[in-house]
């Protein structure tokens, strides 16, 4: 088999018939095997997509292991069984208990919005060099203060605050992330994503919905279109008339064929956004170094997926 | 035939197109552009990269680098065994996973049932009657209570007078205007008995036994153990699935819609025989179970046999045999007629 090189934006080139197998597979396997199997077929699933996807010709490649997330995934069961116990236990005696833990929640939402980003980071090559996400005690303690302040400032606000802490959050998080030795940054203004917000939701509300898909294009737009790597930037050229017909189409096609069509689906959703990814400028890649990094364990990436927290990207 | 590919040395980001070829025992790594072997591999220390499932990528031991083949050279394919994607490690993992998971699947079958009858018995009664209290059955069913008149009502309060049942057993039952020959045991000593089953019965004795069945059910903790056995593989699903924080939540509608799932065929068996020791006890004579259940066999026909041996109740044969036992017992039955014309009027009254 032979392959082309393609330049200056970023190619997705899996089929949705492959997918579709892997997807099957995966699924009667961890039917048969009672859910064990889980882990390794997320694992599959994302060397299947970072796997499909390159650019210059050379493909990303996801290095982490099922063993990884079946062992995160056995600690997340155990934090929760003993978490349901001691709140069956002592929640009888103690009735403001939900109150009294709530900052060791933000502090668990904390650590897995950056674990499970740092996870998948460091699994993540191009070109054999790994990308990471820094980490020490000082950007731990400010990241969890960071949140800290969000969720309250949210909470204080009933929720418009809300925006600029996701900014907050992604643009801790991006800083601290980097391909090699290099970092990427957050040009973004938390003003001006707020503002964003403001109007996505406004519109979203006045056309019923209808703009939604707009919406998402104009928000995921601004975040890669303000994101660099060193001397690299990044624009999404996706249309939001095509994203709308993404979501209407995968949801029909989702409905008529009770679900068969999810792989295809979700195969031309990724082709959709990553083909629309287009990279400006040049790494002098002479600078470039690794620094390995098989950072962070499963856990967090694990809780992530189980309770559908959004990561930073 | 050379090969070719693509070559990363895993400290730079630059990748390099090479051609491949066997020398020996060594696959070379030759530079396109500049014709310089770049490096070469011991090709028994060379083995395919796993973490790729969309190309075929080879690595050298545990180096940093790595050569995507665009196409194999001649000869490599002599040494494809080492690329197998699946190891034997993985296969004997797979294997042991299933076998373990076949053997969890089986144990789970025959166990349920047993553990969660242990399981039961271990939980408070009064736990067991706070859960029901959360629930008000009758009223989510939009049954009709029968609150009967003085004399039913008397009639009824002497069956259970005369019924050697545990002193301190918490339990409660309710008549509901259904035309339905059955009476159910909920958890938390809740008896519902349904007006199509006194209409049909020709004896204080009985319903005197069909109470006693019920009771039966709650003294062995079978609705209990219904939930328990449910929540297990409700809990065996939730992990299928994925969601496992669902396992370990049961609201009480949830409980309560358990409880109406069917008691086994040896749950049935069980508070057969703990109705016929409290009949025997209470000197009340077993025939006329034995009666009632005779006339219902009388009354199935052929598909119902059949369906018989779908169905978690004993057969009608058995429940007959087992009433079928001589043990001293008084002459008269529990209610007079006067009493059992009065009872079967209950709900419409």
């Amino acid at each position: 088999m032979d392959m082309e090189r393609t330049p200056k934006h970023l190619s997705y080139d899996g089929n949705g018939t492959d997918l579709a197998f892997l997807m099957y597979k995966n699924l009667l396997f961890t039917i048969f095997t009672l859910g064990i199997y889980a882990p390794w077929a997320r694992t599959e699933m994302r060397r299947f997509i970072w796997g499909n996807l390159s650019y210059e010709g050379d493909r990303f490649k996801y290095t982490g292991q099922g063993i990884e997330l079946f062992k995160g995934w056995l600690i997340v069961v155990g934090i929760y069984v003993a978490a349901a116990i001691i709140f069956g236990v002592v929640g009888k005696a103690v009735p403001f208990l939900p109150l009294i833990i709530f900052p060791f929640y933000i502090y668990l939402y904390a650590l897995i919005v950056y674990g499970g980003t740092r996870y998948r980071l460091s699994r993540t090559k191009w070109r054999e060099i790994n990308f990471g996400l820094k980490r020490d005690k000082k950007l731990s303690r400010s990241f969890i203060l960071l949140v800290f302040k969000g969720v309250i400032l949210s909470l204080i606000t009933l929720g418009f605050y809300f925006p600029v802490f996701k900014h907050n959050i992604r643009k801790f998080i991006i800083d601290k992330s980097h391909y090699g030795n290099k970092f990427f940054e957050y040009e973004a203004v938390a003003g001006d994503y707020f503002l964003l917000c403001i109007k996505v939701v406004a519109l979203s509300i006045v056309t019923l919905g209808i703009y939604v898909p707009w919406g998402i294009c104009e928000l995921v737009s601004f975040r890669i279109s303000n994101t660099r790597l060193d001397t690299v930037s990044f624009r999404l050229h996706l249309k939001g008339k095509d994203f709308f017909v993404y979501s209407v189409a995968s949801y029909l096609l989702s409905v008529l064929t009770l679900g068969l069509a999810t792989p295809w689906i979700i195969n031309w959703g990724n082709s959709l956004i990553f083909n629309s990814i287009e990279v400006f400028g040049e790494l002098n890649y002479e600078e470039v170094y690794n620094q390995i990094s098989m950072n962070g364990d499963g856990s967090a990436d694990v809780a992530s997926v189980e309770y559908d927290i959004d990561l930073a990207f | 035939m050379k090969g070719h590919g693509i070559y990363y040395d895993g400290l730079r980001p630059i990748s390099r197109k090479i051609n491949l070829e066997i020398d020996g025992s060594y696959l070379l790594l030759i530079d396109v552009e500049s014709g310089e072997t770049i490096s070469q591999w011991l090709l028994a220390e060379v083995s395919r990269d796993q973490d790729h499932n969309t190309a075929f990528y080879l690595k050298h031991n545990q180096g940093l680098e790595r050569v995507e083949v665009i196409q194999f050279p001649q000869g490599l394919e002599r040494y494809t065994r080492n690329f197998s994607a699946t190891s034997n490690k993985s296969i004997l993992f797979t294997l042991g996973i299933i076998a373990i998971v076949l053997l969890l699947g089986i144990g789970t079958w025959f166990l349920a049932a047993p553990i969660s009858q242990f399981i039961a018995t271990k939980v408070p009664y009064d736990q067991e009657v706070k859960l029901s209290r959360k629930i008000d059955i009758i009223n989510e069913s939009k049954w009709k209570v029968c609150k009967g008149s003085n004399e039913s009502n008397l009639a009824l309060s002497k069956i259970l007078a005369s019924l050697e049942i545990p002193q301190d057993l918490d339990f409660k039952i309710e008549t509901v205007d259904l035309n339905i020959a059955n009476a159910i045991a909920y958890p938390g000593g809740q008896i519902v008995i349904f007006d199509g089953l006194l209409k049909k019965v020709t004896s204080g004795d009985e319903i005197a036994g069909v109470i006693a069945h019920e009771i039966g059910h709650i003294v062995k903790r079978h609705s209990m153990a219904v939930i328990v056995r449910t929540s297990i593989f409700a809990m065996m699903l939730s992990f299928i699935s994925g969601d496992f924080s669902s396992a370990f939540a049961l609201d009480p509608s949830t409980v309560m819609s358990m409880a109406t799932l069917s008691f086994s065929r040896e749950m049935e068996h069980e508070a057969d025989l703990y109705a016929l020791e409290i009949l025997k006890k209470s000197k009340i004579s077993s025939s006329g179970m034995k009666d009632f259940f005779s006339r219902q066999e009388l009354k199935s026909d052929t598909q119902d046999k059949w369906m018989s041996f779908l169905s978690t109740h004993p057969e009608y044969e058995n429940r007959i045999e087992t009433f079928n036992v001589a043990y001293a017992h008084r002459d008269e039955p529990v209610l007079t007629p006067h009493e059992l014309d009065a009872l079967k009027r209950h709900c419409i009254e």
